[in-house]
């Protein structure tokens, strides 16, 4: 008798943990994240996540949406292999009341990505990877929506940036991968389209590769007079290095794109980077305003949920600050479309209008035929201060 | 008694087998002992060089297995070294982290990858999932999903090889986790997918892996290539891989090879077979013509021999050649044919004399037998008459020999006397000497009274071959011994009348002795034992 009442005891507590469970669950709206959060430098990963986190916990305590429902970051760790990106968006994909995914740093992940997303119809929110095909996918409906930097947008700031620093001849290192080659053919494009400015020389190189200097020689030897770099973290704190360990005369000024400061790249170069003229594109910088109520308040969440305590030390600052404001308006669009359903969130995307968000006012963020929240107007010249804080380059 | 009984029952043997040809007889017997030579000279030889055979097979063999197993461990290392060395190439790597585009560098180095001549293999790149990325080889290359590979290689981090494929086309699998420098793990894995066959079938093509040897590599317990040839059971020869890098070493990799000495010795078999059966033809060739050449004197000689026995003495000597044994057998001959010469001259001489000295004593033994007064006849055991002399033609009152003879005398002898003839005949010719009267009535009717002896007349082999009867003419004698039989009874008669007197005379002589004594006076005759007086 007793055991059969203990039977019945926890077949009752079972159902009422699955109906909970299940109550829990249909309560909640879910945002993915895949991104390289198994990379060892890479620091733009915890930045989206947290610029993620900070926004879902204003709306959340703000009452969520729908009415009330709340939203949930599920992460996926992509290590920055497109393969993974591409099953992890699949996995989430799988997730019931998951409304949309953003994805990480990297370039290549994201555009494997890109025919996922489109045949699953799972919008994609990017706040970091710049390649512009990863918008410009051809697929219609576009479920890519980016708010960040642009590679064609980067390679005119950082030319621009070049120019302005006297070096008409420039020489290109990139990676051997569809960003780098999306970077080269935005140069290509940029010089064709600008012949004040002469690419001399283009240099590939391989992810984990152990030296560069040759490449940066070849360069130099080349006549160039700036170095056009993409590169992410690694790659760029060991050209810093490199080019550090050189006479001062032979050190050329580097001209970054914004990959690296997807780590922590003081850090990584240490004293050198300081010794090299060395300046990063950038779309937002928390010191442009600091003592604002919105950066204060990013902070203090930023204190209460990450124990982050000064701006400095907002790692990857753009990263936090794109998916804050995408998150806000991935919020507003659910509002809008009234419910989870993916394709009426991706269209209401488009909807959006008005958000007044951390780094500027969206008129309307995304429109049917723009899928860019961003616009070249808000690309700048960005350098590192000895603290480590990324800091924006006035032009004089 | 006995061994002289064996050679002529041999020499017949092989005389109806070979006929009377000595040089066939030589030539077999040459062919015979050089066939045993052969055959005691191919017997060691066989062993030797059958051992020299396994011998030089078992060190060829452990040559061999040493060159197949190094050249398998080379080519098998190297590969692994190839693929160990490919998977931390920044390009694999770089390709895992890329994406769309990343064909233009990565099949061009996939596809720079170069096996030696005939080998085929595929080389993949392939992601954390086994999917491929790009392909060296293969246009739609599959996917490598095997739990065990993916576990190995991306949740530990280690290399992983398999044998895929069944006999004779098996293939190794070999697969390197890639390493990706930002993360320190694991993130694809390169594949490389080799047709073992190609390399097999290049050691054994080194080793002389044809049929004559038996190859088989296994790995642990399971066979996987085999060149076909037909397991040997003896003489094999395991070469293990003990420098097979890892991961190859976890396969158990063994070398089984086997030498087929059935071929060579096959070989050394026909060989032997045909050296002989030569030999046997060039000794036969040979034996003979050296026979017929070695015997061509002894025919010569018998040649000799049969002249002397057709025609006498040969008129010339044996031509004496050389100093061999028949050389000496032409001496000898002719000393023995100057010896046969110098005798035939002796006994022609000797003949001579003899011949004469018999006429003389045949004359002799005519005259006395023509002469003798009784007849002298020879009778054959018909009682025909086969000769007589002459007092015996006249005593049957023949005219001449040729009258009577060859004729049987029985019709001459009277009828009273024909059985007595012919029983004393037939005595004669079971070797008795016999004596018969008889009457026998001549050729004119004159009755005759006969006194025969007669003897057997034996031959040289002391056969009888015919009655010697000597016959005397005693028909006067019976008379005069008839007359003197009337003569002697008459004087027997006379006798018997005297001895009777003067037996009377004793026994009265004895009479008056007695009364003399009785008389007491000395006896007056004196008479000796047996009544005679003395």
């Amino acid at each position: 008798m007793k055991k059969t009442v203990s039977i019945l005891i926890t077949v009752m507590l079972a159902c009422f943990c699955i109906l909970n469970i299940s109550f829990a669950a249909d309560n909640i709206i879910y945002i993915g994240l895949d991104a390289e959060f198994g990379h060892a430098t890479s620091t733009s990963d915890d930045a989206i996540k947290r610029g993620i986190l900070i926004a879902i916990d204003e709306i959340n305590r703000a009452g969520g949406v729908l009415g009330g429902k709340k939203l949930e970051l599920i992460e996926k760790d992509n290590r920055s292999v497109p393969a993974r990106g591409v099953q992890n968006t699949k996995d989430l994909a799988d997730v019931k009341n998951l409304v949309a995914v953003f994805c990480g740093k990297f370039t290549p992940v994201v555009l494997e990505t890109i025919p996922v997303i489109h045949q699953i119809g799972l919008p994609l929110l990017d706040p970091w990877a710049a390649h512009d095909k990863i918008i410009d996918n051809g697929y219609s409906p576009n479920y890519a929506f980016r708010l960040g930097l642009r590679d064609s947008w980067a390679i005119a700031a950082m030319m621009r940036h070049a120019e302005k620093k006297g070096a008409k001849r420039v020489g290109m290192l990139t990676p051997i991968t569809s960003w780098g080659r999306g970077n080269h053919e935005a140069a290509q494009k940029y010089a064709a389209a600008n012949p004040q400015i002469t690419i001399t020389n283009v240099q590939w190189y391989s992810w984990g590769e152990k030296t560069l200097i040759d490449k940066y020689n070849a360069l130099r030897k080349s006549g160039a007079e700036a170095v056009i770099l993409i590169a992410n973290e690694g790659e760029g704190s060991l050209l810093v290095r490199e080019v550090a360990s050189l006479p001062e005369k032979e050190r050329l000024p580097i001209i970054s794109h914004w990959g690296i400061s997807g780590g922590d790249f003081p850090a990584l170069t240490g004293t050198a980077l300081q010794k090299v003229d060395f300046s990063v594109v950038q779309t937002y910088s928390f010191f442009d305003a600091p003592e604002s109520e919105k950066v204060k308040k990013i902070l203090s969440i930023a204190k209460r949920l990450f124990n982050i305590k000064e701006l400095k030390d907002i790692k990857s600052p753009v990263g936090l600050a794109h998916a804050y404001d995408l998150t806000h308006i991935l919020a507003r669009a659910i509002n809008i479309a009234g419910s989870g359903d993916r394709k009426a969130v991706r269209n209401a995307i488009e909807q959006v209008k008005d958000y007044d968000g951390l780094i500027k006012f969206y008129k309307q963020p995304f429109t049917d035929a723009r899928h860019e929240a961003l616009s070249p107007d808000d690309v700048f010249m960005a350098k590192f201060r000895a603290d480590g804080a990324i800091i924006r380059i006035y032009d004089r | 008694m006995t061994d002289k009984q064996n050679i002529k029952t041999s020499s017949g043997y092989f005389g109806r087998l070979f006929g009377a040809s000595i040089s066939t007889r030589i030539a077999f017997a040459s062919v015979c002992i050089v066939m045993l030579i052969a055959l005691l000279i191919g017997s060691v030889s066989h062993i030797f060089i059958r051992s020299y055979i396994m011998e030089r097979s078992a060190v060829a063999m452990e040559h061999n297995a040493a060159f197949a197993r190094q050249r398998l461990e080379y080519s098998l290392n190297a590969i692994i070294h190839d693929v160990s060395s490919m998977s931390g190439n920044l390009i694999l790597s770089n390709a895992l982290v890329d994406s769309q585009g990343r064909d233009i560098y990565i099949l061009p180095f996939l596809k720079g990858y170069k096996m030696p001549e005939g080998i085929t293999f595929a080389l993949t790149l392939c992601d954390f999932q086994g999917m491929p990325i790009a392909s060296g080889t293969k246009d739609n290359p599959p996917p490598y999903k095997k739990p065990e590979m993916l576990k190995q290689t991306l949740s530990k981090g280690l290399p992983y090889t398999e044998i895929t494929g069944d006999p004779p086309n098996p293939n190794l699998l070999i697969a390197y986790p890639v390493f990706y420098g930002a993360t320190n793990k694991p993130e694809g894995i390169i594949v490389m997918e080799i047709c073992l066959k190609d390399i097999f079938d290049r050691m054994a093509s080194t080793i002389g892996g044809d049929t004559r040897r038996s190859i088989r590599i296994t790995s642990g317990d399971a066979l996987i290539w085999t060149n076909g040839a037909e397991k040997e059971k003896n003489s094999v020869m395991i070469a293990k891989m003990p420098n097979l890098k890892e991961p190859l070493k976890g396969l158990n990799l063994r070398i089984e090879l086997a030498e087929r000495h059935a071929i060579p010795l096959r070989n050394l078999y026909v060989s032997f077979i045909v050296i002989g059966i030569l030999t046997l033809a060039l000794t036969i060739i040979l034996s003979r013509a050296i026979a017929v050449r070695l015997t061509k004197r002894l025919v010569d000689l018998s040649e000799i021999a049969d002249r002397i026995t057709e025609s006498g003495l040969p008129d010339r000597t044996v031509k004496v050649e050389g100093s061999d044994e028949i050389g000496k057998l032409a001496s000898a001959l002719n000393r023995m044919l100057e010896k046969l010469k110098a005798s035939h001259d002796d006994l022609e001489r000797l003949v001579g004399e003899r011949t004469s000295a018999l006429k003389e004593r045949e004359n002799f033994l005519r005259t006395i037998i023509e002469t003798e007064p009784e007849c002298v006849k020879l009778l054959n055991p018909d009682c025909a008459l086969l000769t007589m002399n002459s007092a015996g033609l006249s005593m049957i009152e023949a005219d001449s020999l040729e009258q009577v003879k060859g004729k049987s005398i029985l019709p001459l002898v009277a009828p009273d006397y024909v059985e007595a003839f012919k029983r004393h005949v037939e005595d004669v010719f079971h070797g008795r000497h016999v004596t018969l009267e008889f009457e026998i009535i001549g050729l004119k009717g004159t009755r005759r009274r006969l006194d025969m002896h007669a003897v057997p007349l034996c031959n040289s082999s002391n056969e009888i071959i015919a009655l010697l009867g000597i016959t005397r003419d005693i028909t006067h004698r019976k008379k005069t011994e008839e007359k003197l039989k009337d003569y002697i009874q008459e004087i027997e008669r006379f006798n018997r009348l005297a001895v009777g007197r003067e037996e009377r005379m004793i026994e009265l002589k004895k009479e008056i002795n007695e009364l003399l004594q009785s008389m007491g006076k000395e006896e007056k005759y004196k008479i000796a034992e047996g009544g005679k007086e003395v």
